[in-house]
C-alpha cells in the first residue's frame, strides 16, 4: 500500500506517531499527481515547493515533540477560487489567471492550523458555473474511471484529483450542486454544508446566497475530519453561523439508522424515465441497507420543489453571477486592456477577460434583475424559494433524511455536456442549495460493462444537520466500503496542466 | 389672467458618518487630504472574496439621526446592491438600502421666509457606502481634455447616511433654512462633522417650478424636475437654486420644454 491511498485520518495518524513523515506523505501525493496530471488535467497550478515548505514545518514539529493538529501532514487540494497566499487564483478564467490573492481564505487558515499542506489548486469551470468541468478556459479535466469522460462540474478538478489520489481530501465550492455531481461521477464522497456553516471569506463568490464551501473525501470519517476543522465560526464572514458546531466525530464513530426515518421523494416517480438504470438501483440499494439497519423508509412529497426549483434556481444564480462579476472590469487588478475611453476599457476587458458561459449568465442575470424583468422574473424567483424552504421544513417533520439520485446518469462523455438527460442534472442538486440545507453525495456502487462508472446517491438534512448525514453515511459505509482510489490510464494522453 | 410661479424644491443630502472606520471595513474613516490610496484594503477594493462586515457604529449613528428625525426605525437592518459601471466604483456596485431604509416617514420643522415653522417631511434616511473619487489629468482637473484618469479609493466604502426630504420646500431661503437645520441636528448628535467643504456634507437639490394661475390656484403647467449638484456650501445652494428656478420660471413663460436632467453648479461662473 502506498502512502497516497490512505485515508487523511490515517495520514494524520501517522505523522502524529512518528510512523512516517509529512514529507513522505507529501511526495507519494507529488508522484501521484506528476503521474496522473498528462491524462487528468485537474490541477490548475501545482504548488509543490510550497507544500515541501509546509511539511517540513510539520515534520519538524513532529521531531519536536509538539502536535502539528489533526491534519498532520493531510495533502488537500483546493479548488481554484479558493484563495491561497502565493498562487493565483484563476477561477479557470482569463480573466484572474495572474492574480495573486494578497491573503488565505478563512478555510484555508483553519485547515494550515490544523497541520495540513497545500500541493495545488484544482481545476474547474469558469467561475463555478457548469457541470463538467469543459468551461475552464485553460484545459478540460477528465474522469479517473473513463478519461473520455467528464469528471463533473464545477468542482470537477477536485474530485478527479481526490478519487485518482492525489490527495485524501479536496476542498471545493458548491452553488447548484458543484461538489456532489462531480463527487457521484468520481465515486467520493461530497458534502454541501448548510449556507452559513463555513466561512466563505477568500472564497471567489458566483452566487453568494447559495455559495458553500464543501469538501470531497474517500470515507466518511474523512468526511467529518475535514468538516470539524473548516466549519469553525468566522467573524469575517458576517454570514457565517457564530457559536458551537456539533461533534461530527463522533457522529462517525458510532453511526446508526436504528430508528432513523429516511425519506424517498414521492414526485421524482415521475421523471424516473429520465434516470440512469443504474442510478435507481444505485437509490434502492441505499434504501435497502438503510431499512436493514433499523432505519424506517417513508416518503415525502416536495411539489413545489419538484416544479418550480429549476427556474427559481435559474434566475436566482445568474442575477446574482451578473452581480459577482461585475467587478471584474480591468481597473484594478486581473486581466485589463487598454481602450480610448473608459467603457471601451470595460468593453475589452469583459469581452475578452470571460469565456462563453461566463457572458452568457451575465447577460440573463442583467436581464432578469433590468427595469420591469425584477419584478417579473427575480422578485417572484426569490418568493418561490422562501416556499421552497417552507416545503422543506415541512416535510422534515416526517423524516430526518431523504434520499435522491445525485445526478441523473454516470459521467457522460466528454464534450457532449451529457445531452437530453442531464438537463435535470439540476434539479437534482439545487434545492438544497435554494433552501440553504446541508447536502452529501456517497457512492452507492458501479454501472456494468468494461469500463464501471461510479453511481452515487445523494442525501439531504435539515439546517444544521451535517451530523445527520455522516452518520447515515458512515452507517452504509460499513456496508459498501469507502471509496476506491482509482487506477491512472497509461500516461501522455489529453492536454497537459498549465 | 396672472400667473404665479412656486418653485417645489426636495433635498437630498448625504452625510458622511463619523465613524473611526468605513462602513464595511476597518479602514481608517480619516482619509482626508491623505495621500491616494493609502486608506484602502481587499474590501473597500472589491477584491474577489473579500466580504462586507456591517460597521456597528455607523449603524447607530443612522439611527440616532433617524429618532431625532421623528422617523419611524426599522428593528433590522436590509441591505441591497445598487449596479452601475464606474472607475471610482470598486465593486461594480454600491451597498445601499433600496427597499427598505433604517428610518423613514420622519419630519423636521423649520423657519420659512415669513418667520413661521413649517413642517417638512423626511421621506427617508438610509445608510449606503460612498464611492472613490477619480482625479482628472488636465491642467483645471476637469475632465474635459483630460488625457488620463486616476483613481483614488480612499473614500470608497464610506460610511453615508442618504437623509431624503419630500418635495415640501418652495424657496432658495427654505432650501438652505433646512440644509442648515439638517447640519446642526448632525453635528449636534456627533452624528458627522457635516462640512460641506470637504465633503462630508453633501447637498444635492431637485427643484421644479409650476405655473399657477394667481386667481383660481389652478396649476397651469410644471417643469420637467432637474436634479442640481456640487454646492459646497450652503450660500452655494442658495445661489444654484435662485439661478436653476429663474432658469425654469423662464422656460414656463417662454414655453419652452425643459429636459429632465442632471445640472452641476459651477460657482465661479454662477450657473449650472
Amino acid at each position: 500500500m502506498q502512502l497516497y491511498e490512505l485515508s487523511a485520518t490515517e495520514m494524520a495518524r501517522g505523522v502524529r506517531a512518528g510512523e512516517f513523515s509529512a514529507s513522505e506523505v507529501l511526495e507519494s501525493c507529488l508522484g501521484r499527481i506528476e503521474e496522473g496530471e498528462g491524462a487528468l488535467a485537474a490541477m490548475i497550478t501545482v504548488t509543490a515547493g510550497k507544500a515541501r515548505e509546509e511539511a517540513a514545518l510539520v515534520d519538524g514539529m513532529v521531531a519536536r515533540g509538539e502536535d502539528p493538529g489533526p491534519l498532520a501532514g493531510v495533502p488537500i487540494i483546493l479548488k481554484d477560487n479558493i484563495c491561497m497566499r502565493g498562487a493565483p487564483v484563476t477561477c479557470a478564467s482569463k480573466m484572474l489567471e495572474n492574480w495573486v490573492p494578497p491573503y488565505d481564505a478563512a478555510v484555508v487558515e483553519m485547515a494550515a492550523a490544523s497541520g495540513a499542506l497545500f500541493p495545488g489548486k484544482a481545476n474547474m469551470d469558469e467561475f463555478a458555473m457548469g457541470n463538467s468541468g469543459e468551461f475552464s478556459v485553460f484545459t478540460h479535466p477528465s474522469n479517473p474511471w473513463d478519461t473520455d469522460r467528464a469528471p463533473g462540474g464545477s468542482s470537477g478538478g477536485c474530485a478527479a484529483a481526490v478519487a485518482a489520489g492525489y490527495a485524501p481530501l479536496a476542498l471545493g465550492t458548491d452553488t447548484g450542486g458543484s461538489v456532489r455531481q462531480p463527487a457521484s461521477f468520481c465515486g467520493i464522497y461530497g458534502l454541501k454544508p448548510t449556507w452559513g456553516l463555513a466561512s466563505r471569506r477568500g472564497v471567489v463568490p458566483l452566487a453568494p446566497t447559495m455559495d458553500q464551501v464543501g469538501p470531497f473525501a474517500r470515507t466518511a470519517e474523512d468526511l467529518a475530519l475535514i468538516l470539524s476543522i473548516i466549519s469553525a465560526p468566522d467573524g469575517g464572514d458576517g454570514t457565517c453561523r457564530p457559536g458551537q458546531r456539533p461533534d461530527y466525530g463522533a457522529a462517525v464513530a458510532t453511526p446508526s439508522l436504528k430508528g432513523k426515518r429516511v425519506a424517498a421523494i414521492r414526485d421524482l416517480e415521475g421523471l424516473s424515465s429520465l434516470l440512469d438504470d443504474a442510478v435507481l438501483e444505485g437509490l434502492s440499494k441505499f434504501l435497502d441497507l438503510c431499512r436493514g439497519g433499523g432505519a424506517e423508509i417513508v416518503d415525502v412529497s416536495l411539489p413545489v420543489t419538484v416544479e418550480f426549483g429549476p427556474p427559481c434556481y435559474h434566475v436566482l444564480s445568474r442575477a446574482e453571477a451578473a452581480s459577482s462579476l461585475a467587478r471584474y472590469d480591468g481597473v484594478r487588478y486581473g486581466l485589463s486592456k487598454r481602450g480610448e475611453s473608459l467603457s471601451e476599457l470595460y468593453t475589452l476587458t469583459r469581452g475578452e477577460g470571460f469565456g462563453p458561459e461566463s457572458k452568457r449568465r451575465v447577460l440573463m442575470g442583467t436581464w432578469v434583475m433590468s427595469g420591469a424583468n425584477f419584478d417579473e422574473y427575480y422578485t417572484a424567483a426569490a418568493k418561490t424559494r422562501t416556499l421552497i424552504a417552507r416545503e422543506f421544513d415541512e416535510a422534515f417533520k416526517g423524516c430526518d433524511i431523504i434520499a435522491l439520485p445525485t445526478a441523473p446518469g454516470p459521467a457522460f462523455i466528454k464534450g457532449t455536456q451529457g445531452g437530453e438527460r442531464m438537463r435535470m442534472a439540476n434539479l437534482l442538486t439545487l434545492p438544497p442549495n435554494l433552501a440553504g440545507l446541508p447536502a452529501l453525495s456517497m457512492n452507492m456502487g458501479f454501472t456494468g460493462g468494461d469500463k464501471p462508472l461510479p453511481v452515487g446517491v445523494q442525501l439531504i438534512a435539515s439546517r444544521w444537520g451535517e451530523a445527520e448525514l455522516l452518520n447515515a453515511a458512515a452507517a452504509v459505509e460499513k456496508s459498501v466500503g469507502g471509496a476506491t482510489v482509482a487506477s491512472l490510464p497509461a500516461r501522455g494522453k489529453e492536454g497537459e496542466a498549465r | 389672467m396672472t400667473v404665479r410661479y412656486v418653485p417645489v424644491i426636495g433635498l437630498e443630502i448625504h452625510v458622511q458618518l463619523a465613524t473611526e472606520s468605513k462602513l464595511f471595513c476597518r479602514c481608517s474613516a480619516d482619509y482626508f487630504g491623505k495621500a491616494p490610496n493609502a486608506h484602502i484594503c481587499p474590501g473597500c477594493m472589491g477584491l474577489p472574496g473579500a466580504m462586507p462586515i456591517l460597521n456597528g457604529r455607523a449603524a447607530e449613528l443612522a439611527v440616532r439621526a433617524g429618532i431625532a428625525l421623528s422617523c419611524k426605525i426599522r428593528d433590522r437592518l436590509y441591505f441591497d446592491r445598487k449596479h452601475y459601471f464606474y472607475a471610482d466604483l470598486s465593486k461594480a456596485y454600491q451597498i445601499s438600502q433600496d427597499g427598505r431604509p433604517v428610518a423613514e416617514g420622519g419630519l423636521l420643522k423649520i423657519r420659512s421666509d415669513d418667520g413661521t415653522l413649517k413642517p417638512v417631511r423626511i421621506t427617508r434616511l438610509h445608510l449606503e457606502e460612498d464611492a472613490g473619487k477619480l482625479v482628472h489629468s488636465a491642467a483645471d482637473g476637469r475632465l474635459e481634455g483630460a488625457e488620463n484618469s486616476y483613481a483614488d479609493y480612499n473614500r470608497g466604502g464610506m460610511a453615508l447616511a442618504e437623509i431624503v426630504s419630500e418635495p415640501d420646500l418652495s424657496s432658495p431661503g427654505e432650501a438652505r433654512e433646512y440644509a442648515a437645520r439638517i447640519r446642526q441636528l448632525v453635528r449636534y448628535l456627533a452624528v458627522s462633522d457635516g462640512d460641506m467643504e470637504k465633503g462630508s456634507l453633501r447637498v444635492d437639490a431637485n427643484v421644479s417650478v409650476k405655473q399657477v394661475d394667481a386667481d383660481t390656484g389652478e396649476v397651469l403647467a410644471w417643469s420637467a424636475r432637474a436634479e442640481v449638484k456640487n454646492m459646497n456650501s450652503l450660500r452655494a445652494l442658495e445661489r444654484a437654486l435662485e439661478y436653476e428656478i429663474r432658469r425654469h420660471r423662464e422656460a414656463l413663460a417662454s414655453g419652452e420644454r425643459l429636459e429632465r436632467e442632471t445640472r452641476h453648479w459651477n460657482e465661479a461662473e454662477g450657473v449650472t
